[in-house]
């Protein structure tokens, strides 16, 4: 079966100098669940943004057989679903229904079956009876959410999660670890919560200096506390 | 700071909240020209206009007395024109109310029909934002053909302007408790040209994120929408009542009382 992500020898160097990933190469196939964990700055964020294309970069990037060139970068762009660290980024519409309707609208649904992806997604994250509330009267868990289901909401074949679990209570990131162990899309799980990667994922990527420190099954490396130890997550 | 500053009520469900956006828009628009129409001195002529937007407060139910707050929050605006007026034009004009008959100069009547302007302008205003959640009052727009830039900046303004003051609060709060309150001047007004740097930075950056996450799902530089609007019965009938009060007003009572 065909990787759903395939990359190769990605390079990213902002702008100031700074070099986000140094030749890191990996695949994914469909439906495996990928954690990404390693130290503030190691580069999880830029791998995720470069993937949609959100920065500049060196090398191969090919998802579900679409290579990310500039040309094509809508094309994949509507493969692959992001959340950000920040939800206040992801949530733009005046609305949460707007909101979970953005994607689907730019994929060319209409209004009926965009409506129907939205309210689908918004009941996947429990959050039926908001749909029409603005992300400015959500809580913190309640946001968090709402990204999740303007993702949810798009027919895609890879998600990108930045940080999901990050400022949720326990009940929050155990209800955020059921809805994402129930999809069937492939993941990338950028996060510190080795809990939420114990439970969600079968492969761990460590990730330090913007190159790929580590790639095995998620019990390997967790269990090898000198090796947490040496890249700062124990 | 919460959203429902600027429409609060609009959840509610009652005939004027039933009405499609894009009518309520249009006649409070329509009323907006009527009333700004008016000579520069008419005062008693603008009585029947005080009734519309009365109407759609109390229809919508919504409490005039915070209607009226509203207007006195932004009366600093107009205050300063309606005090200045008097003093530029001091030509007495008879004016009649009633049985009485009496002189003011034109400066005050002038004054006087701007404060009256201004008040029922802002009553329709905040019936229509009271009345229309804020979303639909976009939409409407848009199917009204007001530019699709616009629109949109109008969207982000009132998602984002929020999460701005939330941001400039807590900086606030961060100098404050580090004993900003106890430093001299010169160093609180050092703090203050660095928050409003930080703050600007911090706006740069979140929209550059914006920037993303639209792209990142499929946005084009298109706005969709979810059709969320309908015309009907009802609407065709209010919009036909706005026209003939608005020609009455306009025309009719000016004619009767002169």
């Amino acid at each position: 079966m065909q990787d759903v992500l395939d990359i190769e020898n990605l390079c990213v160097t902002y702008n100031d100098g700074a070099e986000g990933l140094r030749g890191v190469s990996l695949t994914v196939k469909p439906a495996q669940r990928v954690g990404l964990i390693g130290p503030n700055g190691s580069g999880k964020t830029s791998l995720l943004l470069a993937i949609m294309r959100g920065v500049a970069f060196t090398g191969r990037i090919t998802v579900d057989g679409i290579e990310a060139t500039r040309r094509r970068a809508d094309e994949v762009r509507s493969r692959c679903g992001m959340t950000f660290q920040d939800p206040d980024d992801q949530l733009f519409m005046p609305t949460l229904l707007d909101d979970a309707a953005f994607g689907p609208l730019n994929q060319g649904c209409d209004a009926d079956e965009a409506r129907t992806a939205a309210k689908q997604a918004i009941a996947a994250v429990a959050l039926s009876g908001m749909e029409e509330r603005c992300a400015h009267h959500l809580s913190g868990g309640q946001k968090r959410n709402a990204a999740l289901a303007t993702i949810l909401s798009m027919n895609v074949k890879l998600l990108l999660l930045d940080e999901p679990g990050a400022s949720l209570d326990f009940r929050s990131r155990r209800r955020l670890a059921e809805i994402l162990s129930g999809r069937s899309e492939a993941m990338l799980l950028a996060t510190h919560d080795l809990d939420m990667v114990a439970e969600l994922c079968d492969r761990v990527i460590v990730m330090d200096g913007g190159a790929i420190a580590v790639d095995a099954p998620t019990d390997t490396i967790l269990n090898d506390t000198r090796l947490l130890g040496a890249h700062g997550l124990a | 700071m919460h959203h429902s500053y600027i429409d609060r009520f609009s959840r509610d469900d009652t005939p004027v909240h039933r009405l499609d956006a894009r009518v309520k828009l249009v006649a409070v628009l329509a009323y907006t020209g009527v009333l700004v129409s008016f000579d520069r001195q008419a005062v008693s002529v603008l009585a029947p206009l005080a009734v519309a937007p009365l109407a759609m407060l109390w229809f919508a139910r919504v409490p005039v007395r915070f209607a009226l707050r509203r207007v006195l929050l932004l009366s600093p605006l107009i205050a300063m024109l309606c005090l200045l007026s008097p003093l530029y034009d001091r030509v007495p004009q008879p004016v009649a109310f009633g049985p009485w008959r009496f002189w003011v100069t034109g400066g005050w009547l002038t004054a006087a029909s701007i404060a009256i302007k201004f008040t029922l302008g802002l009553l329709a205003l905040t019936a229509l934002t009271c009345s229309t959640p804020f979303a639909l009052l976009l939409e409407g727009m848009r199917k009204l053909g007001v530019p699709r830039l616009l629109v949109q900046q109008l969207a982000f303004l009132y998602r984002y302007i929020f999460v701005l003051i939330d941001e400039a609060m807590r900086v606030r709060r961060g100098r404050d408790f580090r004993g900003a309150r106890r430093a001299p001047t010169g160093h609180r007004l050092k703090a203050v040209g660095g928050m409003i740097g930080a703050l600007f930075i911090r706006t740069l950056d979140r929209s550059e994120r914006i920037h993303t996450a639209m792209c990142a799902r499929g946005w084009r530089g298109e706005s969709h929408s979810l059709n969320r609007l309908c015309f009907g019965l009802r609407d065709a009938i209010f919009l036909a009542v706005s026209v003939v009060y608005l020609i009455a007003c306009r025309y009719l009572y000016p004619a009767m009382i002169s």
